[in-house]
């Protein structure tokens, strides 16, 4: 098992004037460099989950280690700087230009100017913003899109290995937001940091987690990997969840490494290959024009298995 | 009038160098004091009530009516009518400073909280370049009432502009009344011109355009 990044410990939280919690006995351990979701509905305790972890919000109850180290022990100021913190609409500074907004924390740590420059400009080419383009720009002459891709910069600037990002999409539009999720997944690649990414998007939660907290009335409903979570839902809550969506939607979040099946010699010869980072909407249009029973799954000239059709049907009818 | 201006032009010069001096302290020594209240408030909701309270009732109170309960306090003279006009200022000027603060976008707020700002930090980079274009226009209302109200003082001897009125009043040499109360008029304007400049800078600044 690898190292802990952030472990909840029986964490409630219960907000003034309040008779329910917001957040309920919440235990979980994420992993460091994992790309956590946080699914739920709007009042499932989501969002305050997160805030607990950068102390927006303190615990009622519980503990949060980040790294093995209580959070409230450590100074706060100092620990919210190793953490990246993104939220909806991007909350730049719109008095601050991209370049200014993006050193706010490097000026908080005292870097030199020479550092925290070349710092910008690497960050800027990381979320693809042209850096003489932009650097002079104020917030309100961006797009949505690219107001985001400063914010996640600007969260970035120190290298944080816990970035929290809070519905960083929830307010741009479908082809924009499909992008930034596509980067955000490279970036994390990439870059190795632990993300834990708020979101209420089903399809988003799927497509951009290794694993998924599913949360409900301030409870963990589920926490596990969307393969499993799809396939094996804890309860009637995340069953009904995640069959709101379109079947189309849930085969464009799986992998096509899902479920593979042995494949003979024979097999691998006759088969028609797909790479295994395609997905299971391009396997079922694979099927449909090859007109075929089975795929053989390969990384490059890798055989990892046979996807057969059987598991698609069976997962249609689900 | 022009003759009589050109005439007496170092008796009007003193009298209106003595209400600039007038209006800039009185502002300066309000906005100092307003500050800290404003700010608080704007932090603390609840103390709004009693702060707001006070301000509205000592507004409330007759201009002529305040001198003259300052005068056994601070005896005739400027001094009287620089901390009636500190007393009424604070109305406006706690109110502009507040609200300049409670304008601030709360995702603002959190994310630099979220950030690792420390607060006096917070305040200084991001809170007070974005609330100061309301706080310049509640210097600039309270510039324009404090010419205005300073005529007054001359009733208690605090000279000014309010001496030529007051004595024209008096003497019914209405071209002195007149040139009192047009050089009171464009001291005004004036003030409030260069300050609204300033504000409509401080305002393109927290828009982000560029001059």
């Amino acid at each position: 098992m690898s190292e802990i990044a952030i472990e909840l410990k029986n964490v409630y939280k219960r907000f003034k004037g309040n008779d329910y919690d917001s957040v309920s006995d919440v235990s979980l351990k994420i992993e460091r460099g994992n790309f956590v979701t946080i699914l739920g509905t709007s009042g499932s305790g989501k969002t305050t989950l997160l805030k607990m972890v950068n102390r927006i919000y303190e615990l009622t109850s519980g503990e949060i280690l980040y790294f093995g180290e209580d959070i409230t022990r450590l100074p706060v100021n100092d620990y919210r700087r190793q953490i990246g913190y993104v939220i909806q609409q991007g909350g730049l500074f719109p008095h601050k230009t991209v370049e200014e907004n993006i050193a706010v924390i490097p000026r908080l740590l005292k870097w030199d100017k020479e550092k925290t420059g070349r710092r910008i400009k690497e960050l800027m080419g990381l979320v693809r913003l042209e850096y003489d383009t932009y650097r002079n720009r104020y917030p309100r002459s961006l797009s949505g899109g690219e107001q985001q891709r400063v914010g996640i910069a600007r969260a970035l600037a120190a290298d944080p290995s816990v970035m929290l990002m809070d519905e960083p999409f929830g307010a741009i539009d479908a082809i924009t937001r499909g992008v930034l999720q596509q980067e955000v997944k490279n970036l994390q690649h990439k870059l190795g940091n632990t993300i834990l990414f708020v979101t209420h998007d089903v399809f988003e939660a799927f497509l951009l987690g290794q694993k998924i907290i599913v949360m409900d009335r301030g409870r963990v409903q589920q926490f596990d990997t969307p393969y499993n979570i799809m396939l094996h839902p804890a309860n009637e809550f995340v069953k009904r969840l995640i069959t709101t969506g379109d079947v189309y939607d849930k085969l464009r979040v799986l992998s096509v490494e899902s479920h593979l099946e042995e494949a003979s010699e024979e097999e691998i010869q006759k088969g028609v290959r797909i790479d295994s980072s395609k997905y299971l909407n391009d396997a079922l249009t694979m099927f449909v024009k090859e007109e075929c029973s089975y795929l053989i799954v390969a990384e490059g000239n890798r055989v990892k298995g046979k996807l057969p059709i059987e598991y698609l049907k069976q997962m249609m009818k689900e | 009038m022009i003759e009589y201006i050109s005439k007496h032009y170092d008796k009007i010069l003193i009298c209106l160098l003595e209400h600039i001096q007038i209006t800039v302290i009185a502002v300066a020594v309000s906005f100092i004091i307003a500050l800290p209240f404003g700010i608080l408030i704007s932090k603390y909701k609840r103390l709004s009530g009693i702060v707001n309270g006070v301000c509205n009732l000592i507004f409330s109170i007759p201009t002529l009516a305040m001198l003259v309960i300052l005068l056994p306090f601070t005896g005739l003279g400027n001094t009287t009518a620089i901390v009636t006009l500190v007393l009424y200022n604070q109305y406006v000027l706690i109110k502009n400073i507040a609200e300049g603060f409670d304008e601030i976008n709360p995702a603002i707020r959190e994310i630099g909280l979220g950030m690792g700002y420390s607060k006096i930090q917070f305040f200084f980079s991001v809170e007070w370049p974005l609330a100061l274009p309301m706080i310049i226009n509640g210097i600039k209302l309270a510039a324009i009432g404090t010419v205005t109200m300073g005529t007054l003082g001359a009733t208690i001897g605090a000279g000014g502009l309010g001496e030529l009125i007051l004595m024209g009043l008096v003497m019914r040499h209405w071209n002195k009344v007149i040139a009192g109360s047009a050089l009171c008029a464009v001291l005004a304007f004036l003030l409030s011109a260069i300050l609204q400049l300033w504000e409509d800078k401080a305002r393109r600044k927290t828009q982000g355009i560029k001059k």
